[in-house]
């Protein structure tokens, strides 16, 4: 490949990065091996840097553990073996499964906790991954690993932590000592005396009023450090009112915060115990105690009242009935969005109907007749396994000699897992599942009435950002694959729980574009997200979509146009080759 | 009732000579089982603390190697002294679970409630000793499952506390759904057993073994609220474990209570179908929000006593405290919701919590306003006790209002789940227990082992504590009102959340620093058990009958008759008398045929106004409460 064209490609890349992508760099290949057999590229990398960060960074990055392991080095590791190391990302179930050894180290080692499977993937675009893994990701200063690594980690005291100074903990001790024995003797001669040396009520009255203008300086002097990050701008209409709501409530706690606080100290302050001093009897007042029930109530019922009627608002009115409705679905750890193609409807959905094509389960009736081609051959691959499980058990037995310590416990486990029969057992419950799928897919595609396969999903658009448009309401609808995730937009005020099984939406109206927010912020880098803020597993703090808010119809119709149907002839989305990366816009004719 | 035949039963053991074991391991006497519980309460506690400095320092440092976490955990979950994000997540889970359930439930009424409640109204021993034994046992053992977990292949539950399915039901959704979430729910069942077995005995002897005299009018705050402590615990619990039961079914026996609609990345589609994950969390919270009650109110009975004894003062409105009682009991049964606001819950429910909500805030607000009336023109005495009652008022005071923020369905949207919830509940509920607790142990440490604590040492402790508790939960606000979510393993999600890194360095520092001032307190706690001052019989001079047992804390309690009580807990400073308390156990010849005259303060000094008697509400439950005739 000539260098002219790498360069030609580079700007055309540049200049189609800054079109259509927020984000984009320019890979340059400093590749000097072939990988799987091929050349690098510098388009190969930028493919690769955006599968990675779709598929792979909410659990690995380059350098170091996240959940998974570091990748950097990887294909160094397995130059050798290809087609495993192919297949393990595909599916590395299927090859734990069959008692494959190296999976099943890798699976203890990681703790048993799976790895998602990557069937979506082809083999070129794997292979592109690894190209940017061994590029080394997005350059040496960020270790690689896309969204990660952004942040300047805060400078640490190494020696309070890492090398524990014992001179300072002997003299702590010392101090302590010294401490303990000094109140001994002025206990002692206070018995003798009879007068207490210190008057510990006194300095404890004192302490009181310290701590308390202690207490107020600190909570003002952080207010007025961190005033401008509290509840950003808002960037949505319902949340404009609700951080009105806030101030209010600010406005009714704030005082009472402050009073109650002083009185509190204060009280204990001046009515310390004073010789000669008796406390005044007071058992009970009706009609002050009314008094601080009333107001409260009274306060109170406002803010119910107040609140009430906003959470009506948002939650239960119909204002958003007329909005654009798109898909929001979460699952261990991504998110996807799904907008309607040109018939403005979303197609039907079932969990049944996932597999790495088609991510989401979006009803088609080709594919769930070769879904159900696909399950078939699974269940008999399972029954060869099961037939296979004699002889790996005794290859594990063959093995054990020569292994000492944990490495003999953990292949001890491993006998007594194939012993006890909890191999074979998950095994006959997969192939279970997947017989009751088959059946749940063929009566859905029997069913006369009401079926899912209705075509309107076809044309769907499975997309990894969300697009909305300026002073448009936006219903979101909420679909979960596995468990319950939170789809938590902070700017918007919006949060609402994805729960399998349960559909939840959420309808708001975006008020400012991305690139209002970024003229408000002064931060020409900043994006609105969407985070995951249920906890739903290991990876749950890597877990985000962008969110874009285009400022007017024209730019969203742009961008709408370059996202491929999910099920259309494989010809037609070849134009469309730049966004072929995108997860799930492969045709279902192509497998 | 019964205590003629608790009396003749508990004589007829009293002085028997008894073995180590009898006396110490399978106690039935109630002052050893609470010592027992605050113990195993303590080591829990500080278990809990660690695991939470541990994980502290991974959101200040998240980049830095700490050799003495992989020396802890293990290179396996802190390999190069880096915490794995799995175990991360397993430590929030423990610390969340040992605090709420084993220290701040079992620890703190589980030692108050035994040895106030016979001391305070007059028995012998609880109404049954030997399930008061049981409940210990089975807290044991539910501590040793749940701790055991801690070494499994897979690691311990770390779906979070609140275990919500799907992921808490699948073992494959996470390493910590395997074999840790089944012990996670094998020690919850033994706890919850503990719980009513100890609840049921708290229960009948409040009503059935109070002494001559004590009517529920004149019993003290505390046995007021344990009391309802344990009717709580016994209505709510069981449905935990209704709720625990059936995810151990979905668990193991394919059955599909919360389960619906899954496929899972690394299984494939499930068969399970039709049921509901929304399910589980009405359950989990209808247990759960009372749990909050459970918590706090043996802690605000403790601090009424308290700051009663140290103002030298009544407290102020008893009947109020004891309503407010009441309605925060009633109340917490029906505000579970706002834990589920934004769970797909349907928004018209929604909307009911939000009222229900609000409404607790009304009695909470009473309480806190008649503690300050109590500390008004009191004469205060800064003991230890004392000191950590007013921590707890003051935390009661800035977590409650937090808590309207968060009462408020449609600002939760935005605060849910954010650091902002953190912030608001390790105030109100940890924070306040814990200080609840502490004053209790400070304050009631005479009465467990004969000494007094070393007064210098613990308000060291005091200060130390009460600084680093304001300085770890008081920023997180901020960080929550600026929508950072919580359960992050590191906040490298968003550029934004790094403006934040130097306020997680401040907290973790003063996490680690409420972690040494809690050494200077089991230092002290454990060396004035042996060389602790010796204590006179009634060193606070309170007016409960505890105060009245010898120092030597006899099996039976009082070496003779069981005293009769003539007046209400609280007359401290009475102008009528020269003496600056009345015990309860001392008759007054003007008040006999009266009683309960005693207890609205009959005799208030010529500044205060003769009360006009009108008929009101408070009349109305005044005489709801007969007093008992002598």
């Amino acid at each position: 490949m000539s260098n002219k064209f790498k360069q030609q490609t580079k700007w055309l890349f540049l200049v189609l990065g800054l079109l259509f992508v927020q984000h984009s760099f320019a890979y340059k290949s400093t590749l000097t091996r072939q990988i799987a057999g091929e050349d690098g590229t510098d388009a190969r990398i930028e493919e690769g840097s955006k599968l990675f960060a779709a598929n792979c960074a909410s659990c690995h990055k380059l350098k170091g553990k996240l959940v998974g392991p570091g990748l950097e080095g990887v294909v160094d590791k397995y130059e050798e073996d290809w087609t495993w190391l192919n297949a393990w990302i595909k599916n590395n179930q299927k090859l734990i499964k069959s008692g494959d050894e190296r999976a099943n180290a890798i699976y203890t080692e990681y703790n048993k906790s799976a790895m998602n499977i990557f069937e979506n993937l082809s083999d070129k675009q794997i292979t592109s991954i690894l190209m940017w893994i061994d590029n080394g990701g997005d350059g040496p200063s960020e270790g690689g690993g896309g969204p990660i690594d952004t942040l300047e980690p805060p400078e640490v005291p190494n020696s309070l932590f890492n090398n524990i100074n014992w001179a300072v903990v002997v003299m702590c001790l010392l101090v302590f000592v010294i401490l303990l024995m000094l109140f001994g003797i002025l206990e002692l001669v206070s018995n003798v005396t009879g007068k207490e040396i210190i008057n510990w009520n006194n300095i404890n009255a004192y302490m009181m009023l310290v701590f308390l203008v202690g207490f107020f300086g600190l909570v003002l002097y952080e207010y007025s450090v961190h005033k401008d990050f509290l509840l950003p701008q808002s960037a949505s209409e319902h949340g404009v009112d609700m951080d009105r709501m806030m101030q209010w409530t600010f406005a009714a706690t704030l005082p009472v915060f402050f009073i109650t606080q002083f009185l509190l100290f204060f009280f204990s302050f001046k009515y310390r115990q004073k010789p000669g001093r008796k406390a005044y009897f007071l058992s009970h007042n009706n009609n002050l105690e009314l008094v601080w029930t009333i107001i409260p109530a009274i306060v109170l019922a406002i803010l119910v009242s107040g609140g009430f009627k906003m959470w009506n608002k948002i939650l239960r009115s119909d204002a958003g009935k007329d909005a654009l409705q798109i898909e929001v679905f979460a699952y261990q750890f991504g998110w996807n969005a799904r907008y309607p193609g040109e018939d403005n409807k979303l197609g039907k959905a079932n969990y049944n109907l996932i597999n790495g094509v088609n991510p989401l389960g979006v009803a088609n009736r080709e594919h769930a007749t070769g879904l159900i081609t696909e399950l078939e051959e699974e269940i008999v691959s399972l029954n060869e396994a099961i037939s296979r499980l004699p002889q790996e058990e005794a290859k594990l037995r063959s093995t054990l000699g020569g292994l000492v310590g944990d490495d003999r416990d953990a292949h001890l486990r491993e006998i007594h897992s194939y012993e006890s029969g909890d191999v074979l057992n998950d095994l006959k419950l997969t192939i279970r599942a997947r017989n009751t799928q088959i059946e749940r897919l063929k009566g859905a595609l029997a069913a006369a009435k009401g079926s899912m396969f209705t075509g309107e999903g076809d044309d769907d658009r499975v997309v990894q950002e969300i697009h909305l448009v300026k002073d448009q309401p936006i219903t979101l609808k909420f679909r979960a694959r596995d468990v319950i995730h939170s789809a938590y937009l902070p700017y918007f005020r919006a949060q609402m729980n994805v729960v399998p099984g349960l559909p939840t939406e959420f309808t708001f109206k975006p008020i400012l574009s991305t690139g209002d927010m970024r003229e408000i912020k002064g931060d020409p880098e900043f994006d609105y997200y969407l985070v995951c803020n249920k906890i739903c597993g290991n990876a749950h703090f890597n877990m985000k979509m962008k969110v874009v808010v285009e400022e007017n119809q024209a730019a969203y119709d742009k961008w709408m146009n370059e996202q491929a149907a999910l099920f259309v002839k494989k010809e037609e989305t070849k134009n469309a080759e730049t966004e072929s990366t995108e997860e799930g816009t492969e045709t279902v004719a192509s497998n | 009732m019964s205590t003629a035949v608790a009396h003749a039963h508990t004589d007829d053991h009293h002085h028997h000579e008894e073995s180590f074991i009898s006396k110490y391991i399978f106690s039935m006497d109630h002052k050893m089982i609470s010592k027992q519980f605050l113990i195993t309460g303590i080591i829990m506690g500080l278990i809990g603390m660690g695991m939470s400095i541990a994980f502290r320092l991974q959101l200040a440092y998240p980049d830095t190697s700490f050799p003495i976490l992989e020396w802890l955990f293990g290179s396996k979950w802190a390999p190069d002294g880096k915490l794995d994000a799995g175990y991360y997540m397993a430590l929030v889970t423990m610390h969340g679970t040992i605090m709420v359930f084993y220290v701040l439930t079992a620890g703190l009424s589980g030692t108050f409630a035994n040895l106030l409640l016979p001391l305070q109204i007059g028995a012998r021993d609880m109404a049954s000793p030997f399930m008061n034994m049981l409940s210990y046992w089975f807290f044991f053992l539910s501590s040793v499952v749940l701790l055991s977990s801690l070494f499994v292949e897979t690691g311990p539950a770390s779906g979070g506390w609140t275990i919500y399915p799907p992921l808490s039901a699948l073992p494959k959704a996470m390493p910590g759904s395997g074999m840790g979430m089944t012990l996670w729910l094998v020690a919850i069942i033994l706890f919850i057993a503990s719980s009513l077995l100890g609840g049921i005995n708290y229960i009948s002897t409040v009503l059935n073994m109070r002494t001559k005299g004590m009517s529920m009018t004149r019993l003290p705050l505390t046995v007021w609220a344990l009391f309802l402590t344990a009717v709580l615990g016994l209505l709510s619990f069981p449905v935990l474990l209704g709720g625990g039961l059936l995810l151990m079914f979905d668990r193991g026996f394919g059955t599909s209570f919360y389960l619906s609609d899954i496929y899972l990345g690394s299984a494939g589609a499930l068969e399970h179908t039709g049921g509901s994950p929304v399910l589980f969390q009405h359950l989990f919270w209808f247990l759960g929000h009372p749990e909050v009650y459970i918590i706090i109110m043996p802690a605000l009975g403790i601090t009424s006593e308290i700051i009663a004894v140290n103002s030298r003062k009544p407290i102020f409105g008893y009947t109020a405290m004891v309503i407010s009682l009441l309605g925060i009991a009633f109340l917490s049964f029906i505000v579970w919701g706002h834990h589920m606001f934004i769970t797909g819950m349907n928004p018209l429910l929604g909307a009911v919590f939000l009222v229900t909500t609000l409404i607790i805030a009304v009695p909470s607000a009473v309480k806190t306003f008649n503690y300050l009336a109590t500390l008004w023109r009191g004469n205060i005495r800064f003991t230890n006790a004392m000191m950590f009652a007013i921590g707890l008022v003051s935390f009661f005071i800035s977590g409650g209002l937090t808590g309207i923020f968060l009462g408020n369905a449609t600002l939760d949207i935005q605060l849910h789940d954010t650091y902002f919830v953190v912030g608001h509940f390790h105030i109100v509920m940890g924070c306040a227990a814990i200080f609840g607790m502490l004053a209790g142990i400070y304050h009631w440490f005479p009465k467990m082992f004969g000494r007094l604590m070393n007064k210098p040492l613990g308000y060291i402790h005091f200060w130390l504590t009460f600084a680093s508790a304001y300085l770890v939960f008081f920023p997180m606000h901020f960080i929550g009102l600026a929508g950072v979510p919580r359960r992050y393993y590191a906040f490298t999600l968003l550029p934004e959340y790094g403006q934040w890194a130097d306020v997680n360095v401040l907290m973790t520092l003063a996490a680690i620093l409420g972690g040494i001032a809690q050494l200077v307190f089991i230092y002290n706690f454990f060396s004035s058990i042996f060389i602790g001052k010796k204590s006179t019989e009634n060193p606070w001079e309170a007016n409960t009958l505890e105060w009245t047992t010898p120092v030597e804390r006899i099996h039976g309690n009082w070496p003779g008759a069981i005293p009769t009580v003539y007046r209400w807990a609280y007359d401290y400073s009475n102008p009528a008398y020269d003496e600056d308390f009345k015990m309860q156990n001392v008759p007054d010849e003007s008040h006999v045929v009266e009683l309960f005259e005693t207890n609205t303060g009959t005799a208030p000094s010529t500044k205060d106004k003769p009360e006009t008697e009108t008929v009101s509400f408070f009349t109305l439950i005044r005489n709801w409460f007969k007093p008992r005739t002598v």
